[in-house]
C-alpha cells in the first residue's frame, strides 16, 4: 500500500525529457489566444483591438492632417474623390504567464503531477516563445514565488526548460501570497495559465480574484493524479492512516465502497466549486488527469477551451 | 430448550461481545500512506459519521458475522438441550413382543416382528450411536417376551453388541405376556432401599415396549414408583386376520375307523370374509367347505364353527386344516392334529361290592373286559400280571402296591409319594373342573354331590381336575412309570352314578389312559405348553424336531417320561428315537393371538400410555450443532472480509471515473 500514488516512472531530468520533439513539432502551428484586449511595449505579432499598423484591415476613417500618407486608401480617392486612411489592426505584444505550484502536493501520483505540470508549462512556453510572445515563469509554494520573467524568442525555450527542471516541490501551497506578488509584480497584460491541484478552495477563491484584478487573462488548469480521481481503481485499500503531504494532517480510514464513493463525490463536488469560481471572476478552467496524452490535451482540449488556436 | 452451563456462557458472553465492540471502536493498526491531501478523505469520513463513536457501529457485515460467530460459541458453551429422541444417560430396558400377532405382516413380507427389531435398533442407535456427539452414559438391555420372558442381553452399553442380539431374537408362535418380562426387568434394574420398606432407591429404568398392543395381561400389571415405559406401536390398527382357532376330532364310537373334524375359525375384520377350509389326511384333501365368517361385533370377535362329515382315517396320522383366505398373519391360517390309530382296549376291573362301574364299561367298545376281585387283584399286582391291560379300573380297594401301569382309582388312595397324606373329608359339591382337560370333557360336574370322601393334601405334582368345596376330588398323577387318575371319594357315597356326566367321566378317563394320556380329540396343543411324553424303557435321549427344522435333544428322566417346552412355534413337531419318527405333536396358535388389530395406546393398570409417548422427556444436546454453524459463520466472515478488501477493488475497478481531461 505503501507504493500507492507512489511515482514509479522516470523523472524528467533534461529539458529534451520535459518537451520531446514530436510534441514540439506539433506546437509550431499553435499560438496562444487572449480573451482580453492587451497592450503591449513592443510592437508584436498579436493582433490588438487597438487599430494600429499590421497587415490586417480594420477600418476606414478620413483623413487628418498629420496622418502618415502611407496609409491612405488612393483607390477610394479616385472614387470618391475624399481621402480616407486605412485603419490596420495593430499586432501587439502577448504576455504569457506560467504559475506552477510547487507545492509537495504536486509531488503525488503516477504520473507525477508535478512532472506534468512541468511537461505542460514547458509546451506552452515553447508555443508562446515560437509565436513571438513574452513568457513569464512563476513557481510558487509557501516559501515565496521564484520567477523567470520576459522571455522572448524561441532560442530562450531551453532556458525555460533548465528553470522548470531546477524547481522542487515542497512546502505548502501559499496560493493566495503567490497571486498578490504576480499580480503585483506584472511587467505586461497577458494570459496566466495557473497549474496546480487547487487543494485550497479558500485561497483558490481570493487567489484568483488578484489575478484577475491585476489584468491577467487567467486560465486555471486543476491538475490531478488517476490515485486521486479514482483510489480504488488504482489500488487503494486496506486500514490506513492518510498522511497529508503539506500540512501532515492524518486521517485514518478503511477503504471501503462507501467511503470511496463518498471520496469521489466530494471531489466531483470540489472540482465544481472551484469551476464555480474560476466562471465567478471569468478565469478559464480546465481539470486535467496526469494520464492524458500532452499532445491530445494541448491540440485539442486547450484549443476547444480557446487557450490555444 | 434447556441449558446446562448457562452461567459459563453467560460470562464468556459478557465479557467476550463487549471486548468484540471494543474491539470495533479502537483504532486499528492502520498502515500509513501519504497522499497529496487528506482535505476530501476527512470529509468523506465525517460524511460516514466514522468519527462519532456510536455511529462508528454502523451496519457492518462483519461485525454482524463476528458477532454471530460469538454468540454461537456462547450458546455452545452454554450446552443448549432440546426435547426429543432418546434419553441417552440411565438405564433402558427394551422389551420385543415376539408372540404370535407379531407376525402379521406390516409391508412386503416384512412382519411387525421384523419391524419392532429394526426400531428397537434405530432407538439403540438414538441411545449409544452419534460418535463424537454422542453423550450417552447410559446401558441398555433387551428382553423378548411372549409366553414367557428371556433376556437377550444383560446391560450393555455396546451398540454392536445389543444390535447382534436384537438381530438374534427367536421367534415364537405364543400367546403375549408381559409379566414375566417386567419381572425380568425390574429385577435387574430395582434398587431397593432397605430404609424405605423395601421402596426403590432412585430412578428406575426406561422400559420401552415395542409391540401391537395386544397383551394378554397387560390389565394385570401396574407400573412401579419412578418406573416410566414408552410404547412403540407396531402395526396398525385396522390390520385383520382370518384364523383358525381351534381343532379337534372325534372317532365315531359306532365305527372306530371313522373320524369327524371340528373346527373354529374367527374374522378380526370389520367385514364378512368368506373363505375354503380344506381338510387333509396325511397331505391328501379329504374334506373342502366354503364357510362365511361374520365380521367382528366391537371387541367380540366374528366366529364360525365347521364340522366336517366323518372320513375314514383306519390308521394314524395327521390332519392339517387350512383356511384359503388371503389375510395378514399367516401362521394361523394351518392348524394340525393327530390322529391316533385306532385301538381297542384291554381294561381290567376291581369293585368292592357293588359293579357300579361295570355297568358303564360294558357298554364300552372294548377288546376285553376281565372283572376280578379285590384279593385276585392283588395277587395279579404281586405277579405283574396287570401289565397286560391297557388300563386297571378299582374302586374301593385299598391298595398298597401299584406296579408301572394306567389306573382309575375311586375311593382309598393308593401307596404312592403323591397321595401319601389324607384326612377324611366331609360332605361338598363340586365347583370348578377343567373342563379343556379330556377326562373332563362333557362331564357336567355341578349337579355332583359328596357325601365323604378322601381329602388329598396335595402337592404340585398332581394335577387337580375337579374341585369340590371342601377339597380335591378327582385327580391326575404321573410317578415313577404309573399313570393314574384318582377319585378320592367311592361313587356310591356320591349322587354321581345316577347323573349323566359319570359313564362319560368313565369313558374319557379309560381312553385317556389307554392311549397313553393322548385323548384323539386333544392330541395337539398350543404355542407355550408344554410337552410331556412316557418313552419306552431303555430310551436315554430323544430328538424333538421343530416345526422350523431346528432339533433339541431332551434327556429321559427317571420316570420314563420326557418333559420339553414351552413350545415356541406352531405347526407339526416330530420326537424321535433309535432313529425313527416315533411321534408328532402339533401345536396351534393360541386364540389370544388371533385378534392382530394395533393398539395406538395400552393400559398398564392405571396408567395410559399412548404410541411413543413416554412418561420422562428427553433432550438432544445442541452444542455440536452451534459449533458447527460457527465454523460455517466464520468461512463467511471470512469471505466477506476478501471481498471487503480485495476483491470489492476489483469489482469497483470497472467503474468509469467520470469526465476528466
Amino acid at each position: 500500500m505503501s507504493e500507492f500514488g507512489k511515482t514509479v516512472h522516470s523523472r524528467p531530468d533534461k529539458v529534451d525529457a520535459l518537451l520531446g520533439s514530436t510534441l514540439m513539432a506539433s506546437l509550431d502551428k499553435l499560438d496562444i489566444v487572449a480573451r482580453k484586449i492587451f497592450s503591449g511595449k513592443t510592437q508584436g505579432e498579436r493582433r490588438s483591438r487597438r487599430r494600429g499598423m499590421s497587415v490586417e484591415f480594420a477600418d476606414y476613417r478620413q483623413y487628418t492632417s498629420g496622418d502618415d500618407l502611407r496609409f491612405i486608401d488612393w483607390n477610394v480617392y479616385a472614387r470618391l474623390d475624399k481621402l480616407f486612411m486605412k485603419i490596420f489592426l495593430e499586432e501587439e505584444e502577448l504576455t504569457l504567464g506560467i504559475a506552477i505550484d510547487a507545492s509537495a502536493s504536486m509531488e503525488f501520483g503516477n504520473p507525477n503531477k508535478f512532472d506534468f505540470a512541468r511537461r505542460l508549462a514547458m509546451a506552452l512556453g515553447y508555443i508562446a516563445l515560437s509565436s513571438h510572445n513574452k513568457v513569464s515563469l512563476f513557481s510558487f509554494n509557501d516559501q515565496g514565488v521564484k520567477r523567470l520573467s520576459a522571455l522572448r524568442g524561441r532560442k530562450r525555450t531551453r532556458d525555460v526548460g533548465q528553470w522548470l527542471l531546477d524547481l522542487i516541490p515542497q512546502g505548502g501551497t501559499a496560493f493566495v501570497d503567490a497571486c498578490k506578488t504576480i499580480s503585483t509584480a506584472r511587467q505586461g497584460r497577458g494570459v496566466l495559465v495557473v497549474v496546480s491541484d487547487c487543494f485550497d478552495i479558500e485561497g483558490t477563491k481570493q487567489g484568483l480574484s488578484y489575478l484577475v484584478g491585476g489584468g491577467w487573462d487567467v486560465f486555471v488548469m486543476q491538475v490531478l493524479s488517476p490515485e486521486e480521481i479514482n483510489p480504488l481503481r488504482s489500488g487503494l485499500e486496506g486500514d490506513l492512516r492518510l498522511e497529508d503531504a503539506e500540512t501532515a494532517d492524518t486521517c485514518e480510514i478503511t477503504v471501503t465502497a462507501p467511503l470511496v464513493d463518498k471520496y469521489m463525490q466530494r471531489l466531483q463536488s470540489y472540482c465544481e466549486q472551484i469551476r464555480d469560481q474560476c466562471k465567478r471572476v471569468g478565469a478559464g478552467n480546465v481539470k486535467v488527469s496526469t494520464d492524458i496524452d500532452m499532445e491530445q490535451l494541448l491540440v485539442e482540449y486547450l484549443r476547444s477551451r480557446g487557450l490555444l488556436r | 430448550m434447556t441449558w446446562v452451563t448457562p452461567e459459563t456462557g453467560l460470562i464468556l458472553g459478557a465479557v467476550t461481545v463487549p471486548l468484540l465492540l471494543l474491539l470495533y471502536f479502537l483504532r486499528l493498526r492502520r498502515q500509513p500512506l501519504r497522499i497529496s491531501s487528506t482535505m476530501l478523505w476527512v470529509g468523506a469520513v465525517e460524511d460516514l459519521h466514522a468519527n462519532a463513536p456510536f455511529q462508528r457501529l454502523r451496519p457492518s457485515l462483519l461485525l454482524l458475522l463476528q458477532l454471530i460467530a460469538l454468540c454461537l460459541i456462547v450458546l455452545s458453551l452454554m450446552r443448549p438441550l432440546v426435547e426429543g429422541g432418546a434419553i441417552k444417560e440411565g438405564k433402558h430396558v427394551i422389551l420385543i413382543d415376539r408372540s404370535a400377532s407379531m407376525y402379521a405382516d406390516v409391508h412386503d413380507g416384512e412382519t411387525r416382528f421384523d419391524k419392532a427389531k429394526l426400531e428397537a435398533k434405530e432407538l439403540i442407535t438414538q441411545i449409544h450411536g452419534g460418535g463424537l456427539f454422542s453423550a450417552s452414559g447410559g446401558e441398555t438391555m433387551v428382553i423378548a417376551f411372549s409366553e414367557s420372558a428371556e433376556i437377550v442381553i444383560p446391560f450393555s452399553n455396546s451398540e454392536q453388541q445389543l444390535n447382534s442380539a436384537i438381530d438374534a431374537i427367536d421367534p415364537s408362535h405364543g400367546k403375549s405376556n408381559i409379566e414375566d418380562a417386567l419381572k425380568l426387568a425390574r429385577a435387574y434394574t430395582t434398587n431397593v432401599d432397605p430404609e424405605q420398606n423395601g421402596m426403590s432407591m432412585g430412578n428406575s429404568a426406561q422400559l420401552e415396549l415395542f409391540s401391537d398392543g395386544n397383551i394378554s395381561d397387560l390389565n394385570l400389571q401396574a407400573l412401579q414408583r419412578g418406573e416410566t415405559i414408552r410404547y412403540h406401536q407396531i402395526g396398525d390398527v385396522n390390520d385383520y386376520n382370518v384364523g383358525i382357532t381351534m381343532i379337534s376330532a372325534k372317532r365315531l364310537s359306532e365305527a372306530s375307523d371313522e373320524v369327524q373334524i371340528f373346527l373354529s375359525l374367527v374374522n378380526s375384520g370389520t367385514k364378512t370374509v368368506t373363505t375354503d377350509v380344506e381338510v387333509s389326511f396325511n397331505g391328501i384333501p379329504v374334506g373342502i367347505q366354503q364357510v362365511q365368517i361374520p365380521q367382528r361385533d366391537g371387541d367380540m370377535l366374528g366366529s364360525k364353527s365347521v364340522v366336517f362329515a366323518p372320513f375314514e382315517i383306519p390308521t394314524g396320522g395327521v390332519v392339517h386344516a387350512a383356511i384359503s383366505a388371503k389375510d395378514l398373519l399367516e401362521i394361523d391360517n394351518i392348524a394340525s392334529l393327530i390322529i391316533a390309530p385306532p385301538k381297542e382296549l384291554k381294561v381290567l376291573l376291581c369293585e368292592n361290592g357293588e359293579q357300579l362301574i361295570r355297568t358303564v364299561l360294558e357298554g364300552m367298545p372294548l377288546e376285553k373286559l376281565h372283572v376280578v376281585s379285590p384279593q385276585t387283584l392283588v395277587s395279579m399286582i404281586e405277579t405283574g400280571e396287570t401289565s397286560q391291560f391297557d388300563v386297571v379300573v378299582v374302586r374301593d380297594v385299598q391298595l398298597n402296591s401299584l406296579p408301572q401301569g394306567r389306573y382309575l382309582l375311586f375311593g382309598p388312595p393308593p401307596k404312592l409319594n403323591v397321595f401319601s397324606t389324607f384326612v377324611e373329608g366331609e360332605a361338598q359339591v363340586m365347583l370348578v373342573a377343567r373342563e379343556r382337560h379330556p377326562v373332563m370333557r362333557f362331564v357336567r360336574f355341578e349337579d355332583i354331590v359328596v357325601s365323604k370322601g378322601y381329602e388329598i393334601v396335595t402337592d404340585t405334582n398332581v394335577e387337580i381336575l375337579l374341585e369340590g368345596s371342601g377339597w380335591p376330588a378327582v385327580m391326575g398323577a404321573r410317578e415313577n412309570g404309573i399313570q393314574i387318575i384318582y377319585v378320592a371319594f367311592d361313587p356310591l357315597e356320591s349322587n354321581w352314578p345316577y347323573l349323566r356326566s359319570f359313564p362319560f367321566f368313565i369313558y374319557n378317563a379309560v381312553q385317556y389312559l389307554g392311549r397313553g394320556g393322548d385323548a384323539i380329540s386333544n392330541a395337539h396343543r398350543n404355542v407355550g405348553q408344554t410337552m410331556a411324553f412316557d418313552i419306552p424303557s431303555g430310551v436315554d435321549v430323544v430328538t424333538i424336531e421343530e416345526s422350523n427344522g431346528d432339533q433339541h435333544a431332551v434327556q429321559v428322566d427317571v420316570n420314563g417320561t420326557i418333559t420339553w417346552g414351552p413350545v415356541r412355534l406352531s405347526g407339526l413337531h416330530k420326537i424321535s428315537w433309535d432313529g425313527k419318527v416315533q411321534r408328532r405333536v402339533a401345536v396351534n396358535v393360541p386364540t389370544e393371538e388371533l385378534d392382530i388389530s394395533s393398539n395406538a395406546s395400552i393400559s398398564i393398570g392405571a396408567t395410559k400410555v399412548t404410541s411413543s409417548g413416554t412418561s420422562e422427556s428427553s433432550f438432544v444436546q445442541l452444542w455440536p450443532w452451534a459449533l458447527g454453524s460457527v465454523l460455517v459463520v466464520l468461512l463467511a466472515e471470512w469471505w466477506v472480509y476478501q471481498r471487503k478488501t480485495g476483491g470489492v477493488s476489483r469489482f469497483h475497478k470497472s467503474r468509469s471515473t467520470q469526465s476528466w481531461t
